[in-house]
């Protein structure tokens, strides 16, 4: 029973009203509405069906938990993307302490500089990936994603898999929005030539 | 203001313009996690109270913050004391109306009770009971009425004597915790 709320046509804002209020039928709207997105997100970051959903499912644990904490002046996208991103970026540090410079340096103020000082991810494309996962990853273009630097694969997942402008982005990853269009412009590139070579 | 380093010469303006890897990634789509991922969520979640729950939760926070144990016997002895000043104001007032209502069928219940509870039942008890009722007032030497006064006005005194000689000085809000 929803005592006359229509969930499904509700706005974010509403419904994490409601999940303020302690309706478990908000909570799951919740998660109904966010779980492909923010699975999709972490699991083309990290790259491992079993890690991405922990990761994922620590995601929702962590905003849910905290939902009194929501302002409605921000958007609920941005902070579950937010959190989901961070969780996918320190899981990747974890496992390889390489990347701890995956951001560049840390008084790096520009995107060159910043790709100047940072480290490449190692050709993820060569790891063995189990046959589920050679399926739902092994196409040209996710090969190509996967073979990203995680900072230009997330703009590239939020742009143009979750529709989000680039002020979103630059809000969700704390960038400035002229490194959020930069990122994009250079890894529409990359993907472009990766996709090139993978053709021939 | 957000500072805003980056300005590549080669950025276009709109990034966006490439058809063809446009197409490329408009095939990209989301991937979906195990059956049940909603219920595990969900089952781990601290679903909060309902509003109302918690507004009276933090109504009865207020009204208890600050709550001793001495408050609480100040409390328990003060209700003690009214409550045995009313039964002998009342008592004293309504003398005949009692008494008519005693002498018409109270007496006979007592009686009764007495008798087929108590003395039949707790005879150890009703023997204690009286065996103090009788010292009481051989001691006292007063009628019931002003012992009942007697009795809840030394509670009370001594409530608040106690509740005076144990209370902690107030705290001065010095600078080191205005600071925190």
């Amino acid at each position: 029973m929803t005592g006359g709320w229509d969930l499904a046509a509700a706005s974010d804002q509403q419904i994490v009203a409601w999940a303020q209020d302690g309706a478990e039928l908000a909570f799951r709207e919740l998660v109904r509405r966010y779980q492909r997105p923010v699975f999709s997100l972490i699991y083309r970051m990290v790259r491992d069906r079993e890690t991405a959903e922990d990761l994922a499912q620590e995601t929702f644990i962590k905003v849910l938990n905290a939902i009194d904490s929501y302002r409605p002046e921000h958007k609920f996208s941005s902070w579950i993307f937010k959190i989901a991103n961070n969780a996918a970026i320190d899981h990747l540090r974890r496992r390889d302490p390489d990347l701890l410079s995956l951001d560049g340096a840390p008084d790096a103020v520009s995107a060159d500089r910043q790709e100047a000082t940072s480290l490449q991810v190692r050709d993820l494309g060569e790891s063995p990936l189990d046959e589920l996962q050679a399926r739902e990853l092994g196409s040209h273009i996710e090969t190509a994603i996967a073979r990203l630097r995680p900072e230009y694969r997330a703009c590239i997942m939020l742009r143009h898999v979750e529709g989000r402008a680039y002020e979103e982005i630059a809000a969700i990853l704390d960038l400035p929005l002229g490194t959020v269009k930069t990122y994009i412009h250079r890894a529409r590139a990359e993907l472009r030539d990766m996709l090139g070579s993978l053709r021939d | 203001m957000t500072r805003d380093p980056v300005q590549d010469p080669n950025a276009p303006r709109i990034p966006d313009d490439d058809p063809e890897t446009d197409r490329l990634l408009a095939g990209v789509g989301r991937f979906s996690p195990q059956r049940g991922f909603e219920d595990r969520v969900v089952g781990r979640v601290r679903v909060p109270p309902p509003h109302w729950v918690r507004s009276l939760r933090d109504q009865v926070r207020g009204l208890t913050s600050g709550v001793t144990g001495w408050t609480v016997l100040a409390t328990f002895s003060l209700a003690t004391a009214a409550a045995w000043a009313s039964v002998a104001v009342v008592g004293a007032r309504y003398t005949t109306e009692i008494g008519a209502v005693w002498s018409q069928g109270g007496r006979q219940l007592v009686r009764v009770l007495r008798q087929d509870v108590l003395e039949r039942l707790f005879p150890v008890l009703a023997s204690v009971g009286t065996g103090i009722g009788e010292w009481l007032r051989s001691v006292v030497g007063l009628d019931m009425q002003t012992a009942a006064i007697g009795y809840g006005a030394v509670i009370l005194v001594c409530a608040v004597a106690l509740r005076w000689l144990t209370a902690e000085p107030h705290k001065t809000r010095g600078p080191v915790d205005a600071a925190s």
